[in-house]
């Protein structure tokens, strides 16, 4: 059985991500890549398009999930290429957070993972949903 | 911070904890991936490590967007 955490500390985790990306004077952003995910906080791959959250980047989590403010679209992407995995920096370009993406069942899902410059890349929501109740 | 993103280049800062300081890397990443810019340093905290790695990265941009890479 999985380690079980109570929801006041579910919460604080799942906070101090809010506080992360809101450090910097502007709103996080949410940079989309593709090639081989590099370590945690490494050397990025090549940048197929950048979003932009809100600032506050979210509301105070409940039940240990956290569900980011809108998320400003990317008007036309960066280069063409396979969405393979995401970053989250807060605006001053600091690491916050890397995940996967796909079209299901990953930790950022989006309908095609073909990015293709000068079009439009969207994201809908972001969810975090912290540790095991 | 310089705005980059149109010249080809972005920066990223990491600074990650270790025992009662901070080590931050910043770097200049190519549109393409390719590393532009490295430099690893120490701080008294994650906001120092941030702070410094922004002044790194803003002195190599001027640099950079000087040279017309």
């Amino acid at each position: 059985m999985a380690l079980g955490f109570n929801a006041t500390l579910r919460n604080n985790r799942a906070d101090e991500i809010t506080a992360l990306a809101d450090a910097g004077a502007g709103a996080a952003k949410l940079r989309i890549y593709d090639g081989s995910r590099p370590a945690t906080g490494g050397a990025a791959t090549t940048l197929l398009a950048e979003l932009t959250f809100t600032d506050p980047f979210a509301a105070a989590a409940a039940a240990g999930v956290l569900t980011a403010n809108s998320i400003t679209g990317d008007a036309s992407a960066d280069a063409t290429g396979t969405a393979t995995w995401f970053r989250v920096v807060d605006s001053d370009s600091a690491h916050i957070m890397d995940g996967d993406v796909g079209t299901s069942g990953s930790d950022l899902n989006l309908n095609t993972t073909s990015i293709v410059i000068g079009n439009p890349v969207d994201v809908t929501s972001f969810v975090i949903t912290e540790g095991n109740p | 911070m310089v705005s980059l993103k149109t010249h080809g280049v972005y920066p990223e800062i990491m600074v990650i904890p270790v025992k009662d300081r901070f080590t931050f890397t910043a770097r200049l990443i190519a549109q393409d991936g390719a590393v532009k810019f490295t430099q690893n340093g120490v701080a008294g905290s994650r906001k120092e490590g941030i702070e410094a790695g922004k002044a790194l990265i803003n002195e190599e941009a001027v640099n950079h967007l000087r040279e017309g890479e």
